[in-house]
C-alpha cells in the first residue's frame, strides 16, 4: 500500500521551471551578444556596459544598434512561433502541427503584404492584416482538414501544406510584380530575416505577446483535456468549441503581428514544444511556457548560427531552423506518423 | 432508494428523421441500466442526450431532480460522467494524469489539483484497482487496463451518474468480466447509477438490475431480465434466434445464440 501519492503538477514546480527558463534565455542573450562578424572582445563589451565608453564608439554602434536588438527580437519570434505550436498541437491533436506547415505564418504574411501594397500604416494596418490573412488561412486548413474524420486525421497537415504553398506562391508572385521598394526582399519572405531588426516594433509586440500567453496560460487545463478528444473534453465539462476557436484566435492574432517583422520562419514550433515533451510529459501548464520561452532560446542561437557561420556574410534564419527542423520532421513521421507516444 | 435519472416522453430528431421517440424512464441509486439494441438504434444518441451534450426535440431529462438542459457544461459534468470510446490518447498521459483530468469540473480558473483531489485520485485508483499503473503512460496500457482506468476519470468527477458506451468492446472475456464486476461494485459503493449500451448478453444478464431495448429508436420492452428478455423480444430486437433459460449457478437469465442454419430460425 501506498502512503500518498504525489501531484503530477505544482504552481512551485511550474515557477521554478519559468525561472530556470528565464535565466538560460537572459544567459543565452548575454553570451550571442559576444559573438559576431566585427569582433567585440568582452573586455570592451564589460566596459561598454560600465559605461565607460565613448558613446560614439563603432563598437557601441553594433552592440546596441545591430547586435541587441536583433537578439531580443529574434527570442521574441521565438516564443511566439514556439506559443502557437504547442497551441495548435493540442487544438489539432497533433503533435506535426505548427504554424509555419499550417500555412498560418504563410496566411500572415499574405495578409502583410496585401497591406503593404495597399500602403496601410505599419503600427495598425500590417498586423491587423497580417492576423486576418493568419486566421483565414487556419480556418481554410481545418475545414478542408476537418470533412470526415475529426481533426486528429493527418488531412490537417497535409491541407496546411498546401495552403502554405499556395500562399507562399501568391506572396512571391505580388512582390514578384511589384515594383514597391516597400515588400521587403524576397527573402525576408521566404526565409525569415531578422537582419533589419529594430526595437519599436518590440514596444507592442513584447506586452501582446506576454499578455497573450498568459491568457492562453488560463486555458493549459482545457487544452491538456482537449488533446484527448474534442466529445472527452465536452463529457469533462470543457466549453469545447469556444475553447477552440477562442485559442485559435489568439495564437494566428499573435503569430500574424510576429511574421509580418520577421517574415517566414518554420519548425521552430514543432522542434521546440517536441522537445520539452520528452522532458516535461504532455501536462501544458508546464508545457506553454517552458516551450514559449525555449522557443526563445532556440531562436536566439539559431539566428545567431545565422549571422556567424559564413561571416562575414549570413544566412536568413529561416534556413538554420530548417537546417534542424526538417529532418527532424521527417524523424518523427517515420517513427511515429502522425500520432504521438512518449518515448 | 433514491431516484437519479429521470427521462420524460423524450424524442430527438435530425431533420424529419425521429432518432428516438416517447422514451420514458427513471434509475435509481445503486443500480446499473443496460440498453440493448441494434447497431444504429439510436442508443450512443441517447447516452449523448443524458450527458446534456446533444438537446432532446422534445421532452425532458432530470439527473436528481435538476432538467439537465438548464445546467452549464461544467456543471452536467459534476453530475453525469461518461466512459466513451477512447482508443487512442493523442499525447501520452500517465494514468494518474488521466484520472486527475475528471477534477476538472471541480478546479477553478487556474487552480491546480490539491490535496484534495490527490486523495481522490487515489481512493477512485485503488477501488478501481489502477493504482500501481499511476505513473505508467496511458497509451501502454492493456485495453482492460486503460478502460479501467477511464472508468477512475469518471469516478473522480464524484458525479451521480455514469455512462458507459459498450465499455466491454474489444476486451477479452476475462476483461470483460472484470470491467461487469467492477461496475456493480461501485455503484454500490458510491450509492451511484450507471447506464451501460452494450451488445454483451451473456454479461449484462448478471450484472445489471434493469432492461431497455430500443429498436428505431422507440423502446420495445423495458423491465428486469426475466421480464423483458423473452426469446420473442430477442428476436424482434436483433432478429437473431436465441434460447434463453435460466444459468444453473448464477439463477440469472440465459440467452444462447443459435446459428440460423441450425435451427435458429424456428426459435
Amino acid at each position: 500500500m501506498e502512503s500518498e501519492i504525489q501531484a503530477p503538477i505544482t504552481p512551485k514546480k511550474v515557477l521554478v521551471v519559468i525561472l530556470i527558463f528565464s535565466l538560460a534565455l537572459f544567459t543565452t542573450i548575454v553570451v550571442c551578444l559576444f559573438w559576431g562578424t566585427a569582433p567585440i572582445p568582452p573586455k570592451e563589451i564589460f566596459s561598454i556596459l560600465l559605461q565607460k565608453q565613448n558613446p560614439k564608439d563603432p563598437s557601441i554602434q553594433i552592440l546596441f544598434n545591430l547586435r541587441l536588438p536583433r537578439i531580443l527580437f529574434a527570442a521574441t519570434v521565438g516564443y511566439a512561433l514556439a506559443l502557437g505550436g504547442v497551441v495548435f498541437q493540442a487544438l489539432l491533436r497533433n503533435p506535426l502541427a505548427d504554424p509555419f506547415i499550417l500555412g498560418v505564418s504563410s496566411g500572415a504574411g499574405f495578409g502583410a503584404v496585401v497591406a503593404i501594397m495597399f500602403g496601410l500604416g505599419f503600427h495598425f494596418g500590417v498586423p491587423i492584416f497580417a492576423f486576418l490573412g493568419a486566421t483565414l488561412s487556419i480556418i481554410t486548413v481545418m475545414l478542408i482538414g476537418k470533412k470526415e474524420m475529426g481533426t486528429e486525421s493527418s488531412t490537417i497537415l497535409l491541407s496546411g501544406v498546401i495552403v502554405n504553398a499556395f500562399l507562399t506562391a501568391v506572396i512571391m508572385f505580388f512582390i514578384s510584380t511589384s515594383p514597391d521598394s516597400r515588400l521587403h526582399s524576397m527573402l525576408f519572405w521566404l526565409y525569415g530575416d531578422l537582419s533589419q531588426a529594430k526595437y519599436w516594433p518590440m514596444s507592442f509586440l513584447v506586452p501582446i505577446l506576454l499578455i497573450g500567453s498568459f491568457v492562453i496560460y488560463t486555458y493549459s487545463k482545457h487544452l491538456n483535456i482537449i488533446t484527448v478528444g474534442e466529445d472527452v473534453a465536452l463529457y469533462l465539462g470543457v466549453d469545447v468549441q469556444k475553447t477552440i476557436w477562442f485559442n485559435i484566435l489568439l495564437v494566428s492574432f499573435l503569430i500574424g503581428a510576429v511574421v509580418s517583422f520577421s517574415g517566414l520562419i518554420g519548425f521552430v514550433g514543432l522542434l521546440v514544444p517536441h522537445l520539452l515533451r520528452m522532458i516535461f510529459g504532455a501536462d501544458h501548464r508546464i508545457l506553454i511556457p517552458a516551450s514559449a520561452l525555449g522557443g526563445a532560446i532556440f531562436m536566439v542561437i539559431a539566428d545567431t548560427i545565422a549571422r556567424t557561420i559564413i561571416s562575414p556574410n549570413e544566412l536568413p534564419v529561416g534556413v538554420v531552423t530548417a537546417f534542424a527542423g526538417a529532418p527532424f520532421f521527417i524523424y518523427l513521421l517515420k517513427t511515429r506518423g502522425s500520432r504521438w507516444v512518449r518515448s | 432508494m433514491g431516484e437519479i435519472l429521470r427521462v420524460r416522453d423524450l424524442s430527438f430528431s435530425y431533420g424529419d428523421n425521429f432518432l428516438l421517440e416517447g422514451i420514458n424512464f427513471a434509475v435509481e441509486e445503486a443500480t446499473i441500466l443496460a440498453v440493448l439494441g441494434p447497431n444504429g438504434s439510436g442508443k450512443t444518441t441517447l447516452l449523448k442526450i443524458l450527458d446534456g451534450i446533444h438537446r432532446p426535440s422534445k421532452g425532458e431529462v432530470f439527473v436528481l431532480s435538476k432538467p439537465l438542459w438548464k445546467l452549464k457544461r461544467r456543471e452536467i459534468s459534476r453530475l453525469v460522467a461518461m466512459v466513451g470510446q477512447e482508443s487512442h490518447f493523442g499525447f501520452s498521459f500517465t494514468a494518474l494524469e488521466v484520472v486527475l483530468m475528471g477534477r476538472f469540473p471541480h478546479l477553478k480558473g487556474l487552480q491546480m489539483e490539491g490535496k484534495k483531489d490527490l486523495q481522490k485520485a487515489k481512493e477512485v485508483m485503488e477501488l478501481t484497482d489502477t493504482l500501481h499503473l499511476k505513473n505508467r503512460s496511458i497509451n501502454e496500457l492493456s485495453g482492460g487496463e486503460k478502460q479501467r482506468v477511464l472508468i477512475a476519470r469518471a469516478l473522480a468527477q464524484e458525479a451521480k451518474l455514469m455512462l458507459l458506451d459498450e465499455p466491454t468492446s474489444f476486451l477479452d472475456p476475462k476483461y470483460k468480466m472484470e470491467i461487469f464486476s467492477l461496475l456493480s461494485k461501485v455503484v454500490k459503493e458510491k450509492k451511484i447509477a450507471a447506464i451501460v449500451v452494450t451488445h454483451d448478453l451473456e454479461l449484462s444478464t448478471q450484472f445489471c438490475d434493469s432492461f431497455l431495448l430500443i429498436k428505431s429508436g422507440q423502446v420495445l420492452a423495458q423491465g428486469r431480465a426475466e421480464e423483458v428478455l423473452t426469446q420473442e423480444n430477442i428476436k424482434e430486437l436483433y432478429g437473431c434466434g436465441t434460447i434463453v433459460d435460466e444459468n444453473p449457478i448464477t439463477k440469472t437469465v440465459r440467452i444462447t445464440l443459435i446459428p440460423k442454419h441450425l435451427g435458429g430460425k424456428r426459435c
